[in-house]
């Protein structure tokens, strides 16, 4: 099966690709939506969320990275990272879409061809909206010790445990969890990678408030929760394994200074309004410094992934590098707003219209998601630095 | 290739750069030992050596035999991981893409042709104080005479002859001068890198003409670019040479019955001064990236790698000698020879403060939202 969209925007020089996804979003893109002064890291949540998905869908730019044979763009990596430029450059919000991005690839490679049918058009079209169930009160960093156990009774497993940290599990259609189907020597076997409704009677969602007061992440209760033994995604008891083929290019763009570029725009206003003197001249210096040279180990780690088609060790420094910049020119943020960072909610210095405080908080969890840059430092210690295990 | 392989390809003849650096890191390998830093510098017959590899006029045109900023940059790195005292920037880099500029004839022939055949080091006598960070206007005057009064300071290993950048009648001025003739005083101090700076005092001396006017101050807005590009090189592998050392430590010096590398507070530290390489890595390839392509931003991109690759060397080698433990405070300890060169080659042409400024004064810091 081939889409004629898809062959069309691949056939593009990737210039022509370029300027016809810049003229789309400038024609099409709802200013109310764009990441600004008071929102640099503005979200889609609800029904803005649904809305964009439509209109990328609609307008055929949705799913770049899937295979044609899936409804997806099946663009090359280079075009993959002239996307993300390009939305990037819009000040287009993040779209968080675990099913797109984590559940799908997955799917491809390890669903059944019911699985496939059932579930990924409905992705693509917006259709179902997935959270990541990984996460433990008990398993954070070391995920492998989550006790939610799976019970097979039948041709059902019986679901009991918590989740934590969903991601907006309050507006999810599904979850894809991890979850213990038996107790084996090592914490990483017996586990297995389950797809649930989230309507399905037993499952409870608690969402809970956030530094900043918003309800972003949730808790997941599983109250012997029934679900068909056919919802394991591969094989039961090797849902580690299964989860770990999640990673792919995902590392890539986490590691993008794109957040870090709109605080910095902030920065820039906020020495506008005030007034600088040498110091903070000097700070803002080094911070835009920085931000070049990270945003030039992006572009140049992005060239080779694209030539050699698999992302190395290395991109976990991408992730490091672009979120502890992230929080340190929010904490700059912070020294040039002074009184008005301790607000809460909207504030005016000078002409510019912003948030300090939000800005600040919303910084925190990018060095501990995603494998927290400590677990990071461990893995490319021995990876890539080759140090000997304790 | 793994992705590793392809972020280390650079732009340019990536070939002709790739065979260039292969037969120079041997070469230098054969002919450098590190107690050289020890036991004095080596004259001038492993400098000849180093203008037969072509060394010494890579910032010249391509028609005299010069391969640009890509060959630049991995030359420097080479010279700075392995702490090759000669004076590549001072002597080779910069009066090289200033001879480069001058018009055809006489002076511009014999000057290419020291340079290339490595007959003495020349060099360019631009600053005049700490800080500085372009070769004009400055103090120097030349007069209609050709005579050349003032002070040029943290003018390196120059043999024989020097280039002067000076206010004449007609604005700026590079000049030819010899450093023996009547009213030039020359007075030197050992540098932390085993090159000495000096100190040039003209006062009345003769010097010849070369260039003048724009583009005199082309020329040596040129010079000062590639030389920034080259230090930045050479600190970054410098940066890169101090890692590898305090590696091998951490993995060979048994404490607690255990390798130190093994141990979570140095591993993390470990991989914080690997971070610090990388971002260096990548500012420097930038500039190279961009000065290739002539853009209008690569003055600021070298200023940018200049800036990383000062601070990354600094902290490289100050955690290098926490990380190697009493031991590397020694004068035997390798690991000292890194920051005495990191000192001089950090603040040589500007420290990162210097051009971290310097960057933004120059837009750096607008280049993505364009």
């Amino acid at each position: 099966m081939t889409n004629d969209r898809a062959e069309a925007l691949r056939a593009m020089s990737d210039e022509a690709f370029r300027a016809e996804l810049r003229g789309w979003l400038a024609a099409t893109y709802p200013d109310a939506w764009r990441q600004d002064d008071l929102r640099p890291f503005r979200r889609l949540r609800g029904a803005d969320w649904l809305a964009w998905v439509g209109m990328l869908n609609d307008a055929g730019w949705r799913c770049p990275a899937w295979p044609q044979a899936y409804g997806g763009l099946e663009l090359t990596f280079r075009k993959q990272v002239i996307y993300q430029e390009e939305m990037e450059r819009a000040r287009t919000a993040r779209l968080i879409d675990t099913g797109e991005v984590q559940l799908g690839p997955t799917l491809m490679i390890h669903g059944t061809e019911a699985q496939k049918a059932h579930y990924l058009p409905a992705i693509r079209r917006g259709e179902q909206v997935w959270c990541q169930g990984y996460s433990e009160p008990g398993a954070g960093s070391d995920l492998a010790s989550l006790t939610t156990s799976a019970e097979q009774v039948g041709d059902v497993f019986r679901v009991r445990g918590q989740k934590i940290w969903t991601t907006h599990a309050d507006e999810a259609t599904h979850i894809f969890a991890l979850v213990r189907t038996s107790r084996e020597p090592r914490k990483q076997a017996g586990i297995t990678f389950l797809l649930m409704e989230m309507s399905t009677p037993g499952i409870t969602v608690r969402p809970i408030r956030n530094l900043a007061g918003e309800a972003e992440f949730c808790e997941v209760f599983f109250d012997d929760v029934e679900t068909p033994v056919a919802n394991a995604l591969g094989p039961v008891g090797e849902g580690w394994t299964v989860a770990k083929a999640l990673l792919g290019y995902e590392r890539v763009w986490i590691g993008s200074p794109a957040l870090a570029r709109r605080a910095l725009a902030l920065s820039r206003q906020l020495l506008a309004a005030r007034g600088g003197d040498a110091g903070l001249a000097d700070r803002y210096a080094e911070l835009a410094a920085e931000l070049h040279d990270v945003g030039a180990l992006y572009r140049q780690t992005c060239d080779a992934v694209a030539a050699a088609g698999e992302p190395g060790p290395e991109v976990s420094i991408l992730k490091i590098v672009a979120s502890e910049l992230l929080q340190r020119i929010t904490e700059f943020n912070v020294e040039l707003a002074g009184e008005a960072a301790g607000l809460t909610g909207e504030s005016r210095i000078g002409q510019v219209r912003t948030d300090i405080a939000w800005q600040y908080y919303m910084a925190r969890p990018t060095t501990i998601f995603a494998g927290s840059n400590e677990v990071q430092k461990n893995i490319l210690a021995r990876a890539m630095l080759g140090l000997p295990t304790g | 290739m793994t992705a590793t392989d392809a972020l280390a390809a650079g732009d340019g003849d990536a070939e002709v750069v790739a065979m260039l650096a292969s037969s120079v890191g041997a070469f230098l390998a054969r002919r450098h030992q590190r107690r050289r830093l020890r036991d004095g510098t080596g004259g001038l017959d492993l400098w000849r050596e180093m203008a037969e590899l072509g060394l010494t006029g890579l910032t010249l045109p391509v028609a005299d035999g010069g391969l640009g900023p890509s060959a630049v940059a991995a030359v420097g790195r080479i010279f700075g991981e392995q702490l090759i005292p000669e004076p590549f920037v001072a002597c080779a880099v910069m009066p090289a893409a200033v001879i480069g500029a001058l018009d055809a004839g006489g002076v511009r022939d014999e000057l290419v042709a020291a340079l290339v055949e490595g007959a003495e080091r020349l060099g360019l006598a631009w600053q005049e104080a700490p800080h500085q960070m372009a070769g004009f206007p400055c103090g120097c005057r030349i007069g209609s005479d050709g005579r050349i009064s003032g002070e040029k300071r943290f003018v390196i290993a120059a043999d024989r002859r020097v280039l002067v950048t000076a206010m004449g009648a007609d604005g700026p001025c590079i000049a030819l001068a010899d450093l023996a003739a009547p009213g030039v005083t020359v007075v030197s101090q050992a540098a932390s890198d085993g090159a000495a700076y000096a100190t040039l005092r003209f006062e009345g001396a003769a010097a010849l003409s070369l260039i003048v006017g724009t583009p005199a101050e082309v020329a040596m807005a040129a010079a000062f670019d590639l030389g920034l590009l080259a230090v930045a090189a050479q600190l970054t592998g410098l940066a890169d040479g101090v890692l590898a050392l305090t590696l091998e430590h951490l993995r060979t010096r048994v404490q607690f019955e255990r390798p130190i590398g093994s141990f979570q507070a140095l591993q993390h530290r470990a991989v914080d001064m690997r971070i610090s390489l990388a971002l260096a890595e990548a500012s420097l390839r930038e500039a190279v990236r961009l000065m290739e392509a002539r853009s209008p931003h690569a003055s600021a991109a070298a200023s940018a790698a200049k800036a990383r690759a000062s601070a990354t060397a600094l902290s490289l080698t100050k955690e290098a000698i926490q990380m190697h433990g009493a031991i590397a405070f020694t004068e035997e300890a390798d690991v000292g020879l890194f920051a005495r060169a990191a000192l001089k080659w950090s603040g040589y042409l500007g420290g990162a403060r210097d051009h971290r400024r310097r960057f933004v004064v120059l837009g750096g810091d607008l280049i993505d939202d364009e």
